[in-house]
């Protein structure tokens, strides 16, 4: 384990008893590594996109990992789950629509009704400028996104 | 690897489901980590456990306590918490490095604490505290007696000794068992 990366685990039944885990885990991690309040709206909402993407995927039986860790005002995001099996066609044929363009992702699925897997993915790389890798072996999803944050001065004691 | 201390019983993770698992840096937790980790810890669980009786002060006080020590006397590595939900209690664990010569005195308040009574020991405290011209002695252990006088926590303690020399960290594991109201 890296010396910088904070890590959270949920076991996912419990995580997914409630929708608010993802708002309560995101402004947390958020809130561990930002003191700015407009980087820590940013990384919030990157953290939560990871955070419903796993409540929505992720297997009854496994548990989802996600790790965080800043680096020269990058936001690194890592996310590990096991896919529901009734969902791992549908998240393989959507990692195949976004890897040609996850901006464009997010263009061609705003306004559906259902608009897909990895829509909030899609949404980092075309509103915050996120780049997202995403590889799938068997049933497990990883998925990696970096965040610029903005370069504003982090808060001192004599604010 | 190296000698094992335990004072008490640490609960084993093949008997509990691991619910919770939280591991920063402790470059990463400056003083007010403790009060925002426990907020964290109190929304998830009252997320969580809408199910059963609980106090979520009791669990607020417990974290609080624990990454306060962590954060004031951890060496420079990783904390780890882990909240597990057994049958009959909540259970806490929160792991970090310590120097060996911090691993001995939190060894021996350890033991004092998880063998001596509480109300004795929080009074023997108090005392020794009101005859020090006012200057609260540090490390007394008052935060963890008071966690089995106030909140009939069970503690258990494990030290893990990494090397045979001075410099070695020793992985230090507190577990708090809160049952169930």
């Amino acid at each position: 384990m890296d010396a910088k990366t904070t890590e959270l685990r949920y076991g996912l039944e419990s995580f997914r008893k409630d929708w608010r885990h993802c708002a309560i885990g995101s402004d947390f991690l958020a809130g561990t590594h930002c003191s700015s309040p407009q980087n820590k709206e940013l990384a919030s909402t990157a953290i939560n996109e990871m955070l419903e993407l796993a409540f929505r995927a992720g297997a009854d039986a496994s548990k989802s990992w996600v790790q965080t860790r800043i680096e020269r005002s990058v936001m690194s995001l890592s996310l590990d789950l096991t896919i529901r099996e009734s969902l791992i066609d549908t998240v393989k044929s959507a990692i195949h629509d976004f890897e040609k363009d996850p901006a464009g992702y997010f263009e061609r699925y705003l306004g559906h009704e259902n608009p897909g897997i990895l829509f909030g993915l899609s949404f980092l790389a075309h509103d915050l400028n996120a780049t997202i890798e995403l590889a799938m072996p068997a049933d497990a999803l990883h998925a990696q996104v970096h965040l610029p944050l903005l370069p504003v001065p982090e808060p001192t004691w004599d604010d | 690897m190296g000698r094992l201390v335990q004072i008490g019983v640490l609960r084993a993770k093949s008997e509990i489901d691991e619910e919770f698992y939280l591991g920063l840096p402790k470059s990463l937790a400056p003083w007010d980590a403790a009060n925002h980790v426990a907020q964290f810890l109190s929304a998830w669980l009252e997320a969580t456990l809408n199910q059963r009786n609980f106090s979520l002060d009791s669990l607020n006080y417990v974290i609080n306590e624990l990454m306060e020590n962590a954060i004031k006397y951890a060496a420079d590595g990783r904390i780890e918490l882990a909240v597990c939900v057994a049958n009959d209690a909540l259970l806490v664990s929160l792991s970090h490095p310590l120097s060996t010569e911090r691993a001995k005195i939190y060894q021996e308040l350890a033991s004092l604490v998880f063998e001596g009574d509480p109300d004795v020991l929080f009074a023997e405290i108090i005392e020794r505290n009101a005859v020090s011209d006012g200057q609260e002695q540090t490390g007394a252990g008052l935060g963890l007696i008071s966690l089995r006088q106030n909140y009939a926590a069970g503690l258990a303690f494990e030290f893990q000794f990494q090397g045979i020399t001075d410099s070695a960290l020793v992985q230090t594991t507190t577990q708090v068992s809160l049952p169930w109201i």
